[in-house]
């Protein structure tokens, strides 16, 4: 037998390298699952001459550079000092909203917290006031198995403890390289704990009773030995990462995390029993050791299993999932609606029921809406007489597909708002729409089942989806234009000029409400201002447009979807007037009047007109399209005063809006529209004077108001096209249908 | 010295998810092999919630991506075909030749066998994929379908890591002693072969002791 003298070097050398091999073991873990150390690892520099300084040089330990591991290391000093004992590393998790109910300083298991006990003793916490009781995640063991002269078992009892440890374990989904040595290893931990016994079982050399360094001399050899734990090692950093509760650490430490856990870890130097449930739902993994002339050294895990970890129901803060109802969609309803703050709402605002209120512009306007991302192509088109029946009840498909898979989250807070959930939600809609994946209240239940991670969603393909809406700095969201304030009013009397106007006293007089125009904007046209005042200000103004003539002096500037802030309308003093314009609205308050002609309303007028090109007005004004170009074209032979009235005629007999408590702002859209139209069809029909004002005026954005106006018809004409063709293939299969008979 | 060699679980995959699973694979196992001193580079697949690691040697990576390439344009070459990556580990030895001469030989100690199947994309998939109009009912359907498919390859490619964690952790004993300081440690090389189909697996056989394995010029 050599002399241990002669194995003096080799020794030192191998314990060095087991001791190494315990600190990168301890700093892989936890820089892998305790957020704090993991941020605080960085690389020491790719110097390749090798240092003296004690960081880098231990950095480079097996060839595998992490960074700084001082704090991961700071409880490591017991195991510096002797290998005898394993090293216990167990990973918890911890309910953060449960200890923020009784506040105890900071959380267990860090650096400053940890305690740690040899010779059998487990390890207790020093505040043992916490109420919160952490659920073991994982469990590490390493540990150096040294070599005695003398055997302890023969190979045939360590089977037998073998086997007997594998019925204990129950899944074994990580057993490594032969069977016994690993499942002897899972004994040791687990019956043996306390006594400190150790299997012994390296080697057929040693079942054969034979002393220390029986095995080749290549497994033994120093390097052999590095390179093996190179390899180990290279294998224990991909296996923290494959591991379910790394998922857990990645939503710990992500800078957005509002998850109501924790992740924490404790060193132990014993191995205590884990409690029945915690053994239950564990597999575990082990690696294949590394023989030394001198020792073993082994790694293990028992982690717990990833449906285990789904239904601790940890989930991040926003999940990548599909919208399929996102706006812009065909499939989504267009009227579908965002709430907006309930203090914004107009006293005459539309109240959607289940919490869902429409935002007025000058509330928009005035509050910078966070969401202002109802930025959607076509909203100005949006029907307003379709609003509520069309309205989604708060249990969209959109909700109801986030929800399903995920019945709630102990774990998370009150619901953030997503930009493709609603960039409008209020909060009242957000209390409505708890249940979502990531919303869900807490559930009691949810708690006794266990902690984990959700079951990954739609997530694959959300994640290739953007957000559908994006916040923009617009102040005019789409839902302005289905009934809220409106902001534009194209104002087919405001093309008439300054003729028309000053020709009437009797228009004059009841005009005088109205600014008159400043001598250098001679410009036909209507410009409506955007206004803070109250919606019910657009009452008015619809009233007036009903009763009065346009001021031929004031100016028209029509325009629809965001631009619509910029239509400015000569403000005049509000309308006051308690007449329905159709039959069911009533206005209230006061507003400026326009030039439709009213009398003796003297109330201010600010309020800003929807420009709602809805579709229903498009058909009203279609099915008496004949009767109102006729009338239009007559009207405009007549006068300016009598064309306003055919409109006003045309527009009172329309049919009445579906909904009863449609406000004086969706009425006044609706009689916009129609002037709308008129003022479109105006130019067009038999109106050369009015089209020559029209060129001749300057209006920034009159362009874009007849690109919105043109694109309007664009797709009026071919929904109509659409509508004919499907009452043809309707007429055709009838047809089909009748002639084998 | 043994000559080992892995034979991995196959895998089904569509085209466009070739590439993730390849790097990944190919990745995981160089760098269980890369034994040179290392920063290991953390990298989540953007299909799966898998996060692998990579060497970040800039060399392997532009090699592997060469490779990746090169496979995805057989596959296109060959459709409806199972394709079969190899990553081998070999040693060059030379071999003393008549003349005074030494003749290279390289020997294979490590061979790693990836299949895959790549599934045909569906016209419905094809057509969400490129997120076109849905009905609701259809849309959530493919949903479902396509969350359904995508969870079972996620699991298979986490067996796969796993398997190769077995693997690599299990059979050290064929390693070759590092002879550089390299951070890739031993020389190796990808290529790309196809899999026989089960109907011609017998002419693929004796066609291959008579001409050797058939591979793919990369």
């Amino acid at each position: 037998m050599a002399s241990s003298s002669s194995h003096a070097p080799e020794r030192s050398k191998v314990e060095q390298i087991v001791v190494e091999f315990f600190a990168k073991s301890l700093h892989i873990i936890l820089e892998s699952r305790i957020p704090a150390l993991g941020g605080e690892s960085d690389y020491l520099g790719s110097s390749a001459s090798s240092s003296n300084s004690g960081p880098k040089t231990r950095d480079r330990w097996f060839n595998l550079a992490l960074g700084d591991c001082t704090a991961a290391l700071e409880n490591f000093e017991p195991w510096r000092r002797s290998l005898s004992d394993p090293m216990v590393v167990d990973i918890l998790l911890y309910n953060s909203s449960v200890i923020e109910s009784k506040p105890s300083g900071p959380p267990v298991g860090t650096s400053e917290h940890l305690s740690w006990e040899k010779a059998g003793t487990s390890l207790e916490h020093e505040d043992s006031s916490m109420v919160n009781k952490p659920t073991t995640l994982e469990r590490w063991t390493v540990q150096f198995d040294q070599r005695k002269r003398t055997n302890a078992f023969s190979s045939s009892q360590a089977l037998k403890v073998a086997s007997r440890v594998k019925q204990a374990t129950g899944r074994d989904a990580g057993r490594l390289g032969s069977g016994e040595t690993h499942e002897a290893q899972v004994d040791t931990k687990k019956e043996d704990a306390v006594s400190g016994l150790r299997l012994q079982k390296v080697g057929v050399d040693e079942s054969r009773g034979k002393g220390e360094a029986s095995l080749p001399a290549h497994v033994t050899e120093v390097s052999a030995v590095y390179k093996r734990t190179v390899i180990m090692l290279r294998s224990l950093y991909s296996t923290c990462r494959l591991l379910p509760a790394y998922r857990i650490f990645k939503m710990s430490s992500s800078s957005t995390n509002c998850c109501d856990f924790y992740l924490d870890y404790r060193m132990l130097s014993t191995v205590t029993p884990l409690t029945e449930h915690d053994n239950r739902d564990m597999s575990v993994f082990s690696f294949t050791p590394v023989e030394t002339a001198f020792g073993r050294m082994s790694l293990s895990v028992q982690y717990r299993l990833s449906t285990s970890v789904i239904e601790l129901r940890v989930v991040p803060s926003i999940l990548p999932r599909i919208i399929p109802d996102y706006v812009g969609s065909p499939t989504t309803d267009p009227l579908k609606r965002f709430t907006g703050e309930p203090h914004s709402l107009p006293a005459s605002g539309m109240c959607l029921g289940q919490g869902m209120h429409l935002i007025a512009l000058r509330s928009s306007l005035q509050n910078s809406p966070p969401y202002p991302g109802l930025d959607r192509r076509h909203s100005w088109s949006g029907r307003i007489h379709q609003m509520q029946p069309a309205l989604q009840p708060p249990s969209s498909p959109s909700y109801r597909i986030s929800r399903s898979p995920s019945p709630s989250y102990p774990f998370h807070p009150s619901p953030p708002h997503t930009p493709s959930y609603s960039p409008l939600s209020c909060k009242q809609q957000c209390s409505d729409l708890s249940p979502s994946p990531i919303t869900s209240p807490h559930s009691s239940a949810d708690r006794h089942t266990g902690i984990g991670i959700k079951a990954s969603q739609p997530i694959s393909i959300d994640r290739h989806l953007s957000p559908p809406f994006s916040p923009s700095p617009s102040p005019s969201p789409p839902t302005l234009y289905r009934g809220s304030d409106p902001v534009s009013i194209p104002r087919p009397s405001q093309l008439r000029g300054s003729k028309l106007s000053l020709g009437d006293p009797h228009q004059r007089s009841s005009r005088n409400l109205l600014p008159p125009l400043s001598p250098s904007s001679r410009k036909a046209g209507v410009i409506l201002r955007s206004s803070s005042e109250s919606p019910r200000h657009s009452g008015h103004l619809l009233h007036a447009l009903q009763s009065r003539s346009f001021e031929s002096s004031s100016q028209l500037q029509t325009l629809h979807g965001d631009r619509c802030n910029q239509i400015w309308i000569n403000e005049g003093p509000p309308y006051t007037s308690e007449n329905s314009l159709l039959g069911q609205q009533t206005f209230s308050g006061s507003s400026s009047k326009t030039a439709l002609g009213d009398d003796g309303e003297d109330d201010d007028f600010s309020c800003p007109f929807a420009v709602d090109d809805v579709d229903g007005e498009e058909k009203k004004g279609r099915d008496e399209a004949p009767g109102s170009s006729a009338s239009s074209g007559s009207m405009q032979q007549r006068s300016p005063d009598a064309a306003v009235g055919a409109l006003i005629r045309i527009i009172n007999s329309a049919p009445p809006l579906r909904h009863s408590s449609h406000t004086a702002v969706e009425a006044e859209a609706l009689m916009i529209g129609g002037v709308e139209r008129n003022v479109d069809r105006t130019p067009r029909s038999a109106s050369p004077e009015i089209r020559t004002r029209l060129s001749s005026t300057e209006f920034p954005d009159r362009k874009m108001a007849a690109e919105a106006l043109e694109e309007l018809q664009l797709y009026k004409n071919l929904r109509d096209l659409m509508l004919m063709r499907q009452d043809d293939v309707k007429l055709v299969s009838s047809g089909i249908n009748a002639s084998p008979g | 010295m043994n000559r080992e060699v892995f034979h991995l679980s196959e895998l089904e995959l569509e085209q466009f998810q070739i590439r993730e699973v390849l790097r990944c694979i190919l990745h995981t196992i160089m760098f269980h092999r890369a034994l040179g001193l290392v920063r290991p580079k953390d990298v989540g697949l953007e299909l799966f919630d898998i996060t692998y690691v990579q060497c970040g040697d800039r060399e392997l990576e532009r090699t592997i991506e060469e490779k990746i390439d090169s496979f995805v344009a057989w596959v296109e070459k060959h459709p409806n075909k199972k394709g079969q990556v190899c990553l081998s580990f070999y040693e060059t030895r030379y071999k003393p030749a008549v003349w005074f001469s030494s003749k290279e030989e390289r020997f294979y100690w490590e061979q790693w066998f990836i299949s895959l199947t790549i599934i045909p994309s569906k016209p419905s998939q094809n057509k969400f994929r490129h997120g076109r109009a849905l009905t609701l009912d259809s849309g959530e359907t493919l949903i479902e379908e396509r969350n359904r498919h995508d969870k079972v390859l996620e699991a298979s490619l986490r067996e796969v890591l796993f398997q190769i964690l077995h693997l690599v952790n299990d059979k050290k004993d064929h390693i070759p002693p590092v002879s550089n300081s390299n951070i890739v440690s031993f020389p190796y090389e990808i290529s790309i072969s196809s899999l026989p189909d089960s109907s011609f697996r017998m002419d693929m056989l004796k066609r291959m002791l008579h001409t050797g394995p058939p591979t793919m010029p990369s």
